[in-house]
């Protein structure tokens, strides 16, 4: 199989598991009540933008904070479609995959234009009318938007350490931004693509077109790939979302120390659970509970204070106990084997304290409004 | 010989729609190392999984003393780190910690820089060696042991051969499945040959070779004749 043929079929592969994605999310119902009328409003919105387009944005709004906006929605990732498997089938067949990647640079530059230009035509009004561009401004802002999102691709392939890759990140924003504040000039527009292109010409030469960066960009192309799939299972109530720790180290005792000096058995087991509980970051839902119930109880009517007390209160029960489980269900538990008399005391202590701090909080915030009327 | 340190009687063991495998009957006694070989699908982990009672589907008996578990796949707790997971297995002994003793192992075996990090991001050979040292510092009546040289460099094969040789000394039965025939033959007592989820031979050396009608053979020929 050529090289472009390969390329066609990932891209229908591609958009098939988009779609798929896609009807899993919208249903009739999404459709009728969100995307619909959201097709019906977004173009009304921006007639409205150009004729009366202080009602959207503020002459005081700094052109900084759009430029940034614009960055943050541009930007772009490579996609080669390449996978793991092609390590075993491909990888000796060097001219089909540097076919591959090739089309698929092509498709990605074509992409990232479009995504800049609609970028730059929905921020027109604004530019136009609080900042002074006019109409053919908008070329080179889709240029520079363009510039940008190519060589946030690339340093995604090839700048190595988060760190780094936020910095360049960082780097190429401000280059954006003072491209558009300061460089609108056609000369300049002209020189400094010119260098870009130069500079990604070498970088598909020397890194696409090659087999030694290969990993790095099956691991962009699955990162690639789930970016939206990861925001649908957040946002689903239905899916289970566990976090676990990130990095190498933990964040919340660094250096394994203790949490209590007692040396009985269940305070490991209980030591051991609460940090679970941190470094997995269970503490978010915790805190998201809390938080809920609080502002329940500070914005509703005296009477329904004490129902979002009881309910809030009672829901956290059940989700500690919930959460205490899931920290016991782990399959280390074979391999090292704790008290069984130990899990009753344990979740004891383990539900007083978490359901002890929310009660009491929620106590003295009542205790604080109703003094306070 | 004295008391076995595992006795099972399984008749029957496998996952909801079918059993996998029938009729295994085996003992491991103190200070015996037993090899439980067979090719890929032959049952070995099922067998080991029975003798956990994490199997969903059981009939028989198992009488085991206080065991120590490495599996095929290191598992480690979700948020600890890999010294957290040296002082929980001792406080489950009730035994003050080692400090020492456990900052010697992890020196020995090339782990002592990394035991404030999460296992879980280590490579599969040095969570192996992890794996290993939880389980021989449990010191206990028996050892099941499902593939462990898998990841292992040479030097930590040796020193994982050492000590298990030295838990035997002290007592210890190990029932150790593995694939790799050579070092078996070299370190094994007894071996239990499965295929097809049953026990096909069993015995010392020479009861293999006589049953595989291979006299001077070697056990991965056995192996080869008897599969």
């Amino acid at each position: 199989m050529k090289g472009k043929k390969l390329f066609v079929e990932r891209w229908k592969e591609e958009k098939r598991y988009q779609k798929e994605v896609m009807s899993g999310v919208v249903d009739l119902v999404t459709f009728l009540y969100i995307i619909g009328p959201l097709l019906f409003i977004i173009p009304y919105i921006y007639i409205e933008l150009w004729r009366m387009p202080s009602l959207y944005w503020s002459e005081n709004l700094p052109i900084t904070l759009l430029l940034l906006l614009l960055a943050a929605a541009g930007g772009g990732s490579f996609r080669f479609y390449v996978k793991e498997a092609d390590k075993l089938f491909l990888l000796q067949l060097n001219g089909v995959i540097a076919e591959m990647k090739r089309h698929g640079g092509l498709v990605t530059f074509g992409f990232i234009m479009l995504k800049s230009f609609l970028l730059t035509v929905a921020a027109l009004p604004i530019l136009y009318n609080f900042y002074g561009y006019s109409i053919g401004d908008a070329g080179l802002i889709v240029g520079w938007l363009s510039f940008y999102g190519w060589l946030v691709a690339m340093a995604k392939l090839t700048v190595t350490g988060k760190w780094r890759l936020k910095f360049v990140h960082a780097f190429l924003i401000l280059l954006f931004m003072g491209n558009v504040q300061f460089f609108m000039e056609p000369g300049i527009f002209l020189v400094e693509g010119a260098v870009v292109l130069v500079v990604i010409w070498l970088f598909f030469k020397h890194s696409i077109l090659r087999t030694g960066n290969l990993d790095v960009e099956i691991e962009e192309e699955r990162r690639a790939r789930q970016r939206y799939l990861g925001l649908i299972f957040q946002a689903s109530m239905e899916t289970e979302t566990p976090v676990g720790p990130g990095g190498k180290r933990p964040f919340f005792y660094r250096k394994s120390g203790r949490m209590f000096t007692s040396e009985a058995s269940s305070s490991y087991l209980l030591e051991g659970l609460f940090k679970a509980f941190l470094r997995r970051k269970e503490w978010v839902g915790y805190f998201q509970i809390l938080g809920l119930s609080m502002l329940g109880v500070l914005l509703l009517p005296l009477w329904a204070k004490f129902l979002v007390l009881l309910t809030g209160l009672l829901f956290l029960h059940s989700w500690l106990r919930y959460i205490f489980e899931q920290l016991l269900t782990s399959l280390f538990f074979f391999v090292v084997t704790f008290r069984k008399e130990d899990e009753s005391l344990v979740w004891k202590k383990f539900r007083n304290t978490l359901f002890g701090i929310a009660a009491l909080l929620l106590c003295l915030e009542i205790g604080v409004l109703i003094l306070g009327v | 010989m004295n008391v076995p340190v595992l006795q099972a009687d399984i008749h029957k063991g496998g996952y909801q729609e079918s059993d996998v495998v029938q009729d295994i009957a085996l003992e491991v006694y103190p200070g015996e190392l037993v090899g439980l070989l067979g090719p890929n699908g032959a049952g070995k982990s099922t067998t080991i999984k029975s003798l956990l009672g994490i199997l969903p589907k059981f009939e028989g008996s198992i009488e085991i003393k206080d065991y120590a578990y490495i599996p095929e796949r290191p598992i480690y707790y979700e948020g600890w780190t890999l010294y957290e997971h040296f002082t929980f297995l001792f406080s489950t002994l009730e035994e003050s910690f080692p400090e020492e003793k456990v900052g010697a192992l992890l020196h020995e075996f090339g782990l002592y820089d990394m035991r404030h990090h999460y296992p879980e991001r280590f490579s599969k050979g040095m969570q192996q060696k992890g794996m290993i040292l939880l389980s021989l510092l449990r010191r206990p009546d028996v050892y099941i042991i499902d593939e462990p040289f898998m990841g292992l460099d040479p030097k930590a094969v040796k020193r994982f051969l050492t000590m298990v040789k030295e838990e035997q000394k002290r007592g210890a039965g190990v029932l150790m499945s593995t694939h790799v025939l050579d070092t078996a033959e070299k370190i094994c007592d007894r071996f239990i040959l499965m295929a097809e989820g049953k026990i096909i031979a069993s015995g010392t050396m020479e009861e293999i070779r006589r049953a595989s009608g291979l006299p001077e053979a070697s056990l991965f020929d056995c192996f080869d004749a008897l599969t």
